[in-house]
């Protein structure tokens, strides 16, 4: 049973939120923020939404009006004709006597961030991004569902992945076996074979074919009803595992295993990561693990809390994070693993597996 | 130090640095810096700052070694406060006027360059985006291709019973096999009704065994994109109505391809498509333009629309792509992509 769509709950309290910064009402154009309070799928351009205590409004385009139909209920469509639809959005809050909007910042460009400051724009991006960190229950099982989704494709996968396949090949593999399994879209899908491995961010070559005996990493998740799954896999294929890579596999999972371990409701971000990353200094391989231990997942692959040493976050519960800490040597071979986890009051819970 | 040449691209962004009195330009977009230096970093992980003598690029460490490799002309340097070190190096430069892309950069970042004497500017690198060379050209038609041979290769799938959404997967599963790296936008598939929603978001609607099919989708092949629609009935009772809007949206799809040609504007190609259906008494059921640019992103410059005001040139690629909508019974929308060759439209969209 799906549960049911919150996003008519998340529009009341942010509209709380509002209250609380003493903002008359709010803009935004983000997709993302956009589907969170409304639960429509949109792309940039095709509609923006202003919020304010009493009301909310989308400020579309005929073709997309049937798009907005469940939304209808608790949001006004205004169907705009020939006017930018930011334009006819702050007509509307200049109507309703809106002295100060809130917007995000970092999601609006230039261009309609100085449209916005003129007509009494204020920055508050931070409003929904902090209360986009702790997720609602429909929030949860959709996650819950990608990470599923995600982990069953890569144990459909892993037994064709043999000797002479190329790094596009068992994306492709991979990328179907999740798109059948409900997923929507694949927003990254990283195969790496042997020194490649080495490369946090490596995009799957169509020609670098795997041979015996070689490093394998694979990073990957799918977006279900909009929400992300993250996961990561690094094994040696063949029988002849040098002991280093054996070593560093290990060291990695230890790494991972603390910071697993430590998770909790109220735990700094920075401690988070510094429980992974103690163990890989330890034994002498900090340098070679380049990047944080992990990142919020929600709407963006990338979302908040971010578990890193400059994080000033605290983990909340129900706040879904990934754990990947990894060990990367140029030109060599590198190891990462990583889940998705769900924080908990007093603990965590793993929702990728396999 | 023996740096590899400087690619093309950048020469020309030069050029038009130099037009608009620019001794810099700030690059933060990912599919700006993919199409300057040839590599694909994520969103918001690199800066460039681009001068008539240097091409400057602050990311994070993880892409170091990689960029080294295949992109050696640039001088890169691991950095976790990037734009502020631009602002910094184009102090130590000397640079007198830098521009940054006003329409891309986020309002805080923007304001931080324009605190610094920044000057906004417009999307130049959209500028040169917009026509393409022929390697690109030559990308976006394998991308059209594998679009296309997905269509032939998912239609006799399809059978009464199947969901929206398994039909979407074997049409993707298809283009990733053929080396398609993503799609270029959520693909649509859309039975009965649904297809009367231009915008529709596919769903685990279930095909009836009289029903109307529209399937709008396309794939990124080497970082460019495709795009398609095709409409049809399935089974074997078309109504007569069906079959008249689909005549009349075909006839106008042929209409607006024919338009399509060096020098005109891409209002008329609109008009040429839209004519045919207000012709036809449908003029109100079609509720977008005609179509719109494409390249590494699915809806670039020029739109074929009535607000534009655009003239097509060759190295253009657009889409034609009418439709008339029917809200509670269906709809049709037939689309081909096409490049704007010297003697007018060549449909990439095919076999």
């Amino acid at each position: 049973m799906p549960t049911a769509d919150l996003s008519q709950k998340r529009l009341q309290d942010f509209k709380r939120l509002l209250k609380r910064a003493a903002l008359d009402a709010y803009f935004t154009a983000d997709p993302m923020e956009m589907r969170y309070l409304s639960g429509v799928e949109l792309s940039y351009g095709e509609a923006v939404l202003l919020v304010s205590a009493k009301k909310s409004w989308f400020f579309t385009r005929t073709m997309i009006v049937p798009k907005m139909s469940h939304a209808a209920r608790f949001i006004h469509v205004q169907d705009v004709k020939t006017e930018s639809l930011s334009s006819a959005a702050l007509e509307t809050a200049r109507a309703q006597g809106c002295a100060s909007i809130g917007f995000a910042e970092d999601k609006v460009n230039f261009v309609l961030g100085q449209q916005l400051a003129k007509a009494g724009g204020v920055c508050a991006g931070a409003l929904l991004d902090e209360m986009r960190l702790v997720k609602y229950p429909d929030e949860i099982a959709k996650i819950k569902t990608a990470c599923r989704i995600a982990s069953e494709a890569f144990k459909e996968v892993k037994p064709q992945i043999k000797t002479g396949i190329t790094e596009h090949a068992v994306a492709a593999l991979l990328a179907g076996a999740m798109l059948r399994r409900g997923a929507e879209n694949i927003p990254f899908n990283i195969v790496c074979f042997g020194a490649n491995t080495a490369d946090a961010h490596h995009t799957a070559s169509k020609t670098r074919k795997l041979k015996n005996n070689e490093a394998v990493l694979m990073d990957f998740g799918c977006l279900y009803e909009g929400y992300a799954s993250d996961m990561t896999r690094s094994w040696w294929h063949g029988d002849k595992i040098p002991a280093e890579y054996e070593q560093i596999w290990n060291i990695t999972h230890a790494a991972y295993r603390a910071c697993a371990k430590s998770l909790k409701a109220g735990l700094s971000c920075r401690e988070a990561d510094a429980s992974a990353r103690r163990v890989i200094e330890k034994a002498g391989y900090g340098k070679e693990f380049f990047h944080s231990t992990g990142h919020g997942v929600g709407l963006q692959v990338h979302d908040g809390p971010f578990l890193s040493p400059r994080s000033v976050q605290v983990l909340e519960a129900d706040s879904p994070v990934t754990v990947e800490p990894g060990i990367y040597f140029a030109g060599k071979w590198g190891v990462r693993l990583e889940d998705t986890f769900l924080v908990t009051k007093d603990g965590s819970k793993k929702l990728t597996k396999n | 130090m023996n740096k590899t040449q400087i690619p093309q691209k950048i020469v020309s962004l030069r050029k038009l640095m130099k037009k608009n009195g620019l001794d810099g330009f700030i690059v933060t977009d990912n599919l700006d810096q993919f199409y300057l230096g040839g590599f694909y970093f994520y969103p918001h992980e690199a800066v460039f700052l681009i001068t008539h003598k240097d091409v400057f690029c602050w990311t994070r460490e993880l892409y170091l070694t990689d960029v080294a490799v295949r992109a050696p002309f640039m001088t890169t340097v691991a950095d976790e406060d990037r734009l502020n070190t631009a602002v910094k190096q184009a102090q130590k430069c000397g640079l007198q006027k830098v521009g940054f892309d006003a329409a891309k950069e986020g309002y805080a970042s923007g304001r931080l360059l324009a605190d610094n004497g920044f000057v906004q500017c417009a999307s130049l690198i959209n500028q040169l985006r917009e026509v393409k060379d022929d390697n690109e050209i030559k990308i976006i038609r394998a991308a059209c291709r594998i679009a296309y041979q997905a269509y032939e290769y998912v239609k006799p799938l399809i059978k009464t019973g199947m969901t929206e959404l398994e039909v979407a997967a074997e049409l993707e599963k298809f283009m990733r096999t053929r080396g398609a790296t993503t799609t270029s936008f959520y693909t649509i598939v859309g039975f009965g009704e649904d297809c009367a929603n231009p915008h529709h978001v596919t769903g685990s609607r279930k095909l009836k065994a009289e029903d109307c099919i529209l399937m709008d989708f396309g794939c990124v092949y080497n970082g460019y994109c495709s795009d398609i629609t095709r409409s049809w009935w399935h089974g074997k009772k078309e109504p007569a109505e069906y079959t008249k809007i689909w005549k009349l949206v075909d006839k106008a799809r042929k209409a607006g391809i024919k338009a399509v040609k060096p020098g005109t504007a891409t209002r008329t190609v609109d008009n040429a498509a839209r004519d045919i259906i207000k012709a036809g008494g449908y003029g109100a059921y079609f509720t977008h333009g005609t179509g719109h640019g494409m390249g590494m992103e699915n809806h670039e410059e020029p739109y074929n629309n009535q607000e534009s005001d655009a003239v097509l040139t060759e190295g253009h690629i657009v889409t034609v792509e009418p439709g008339i909508y029917l809200p509670g019974k269906y709809g049709v929308r037939l689309e081909d992509t096409v490049a704007v060759v010297k003697t007018g439209a060549k449909i990439l969209t095919k076999k």
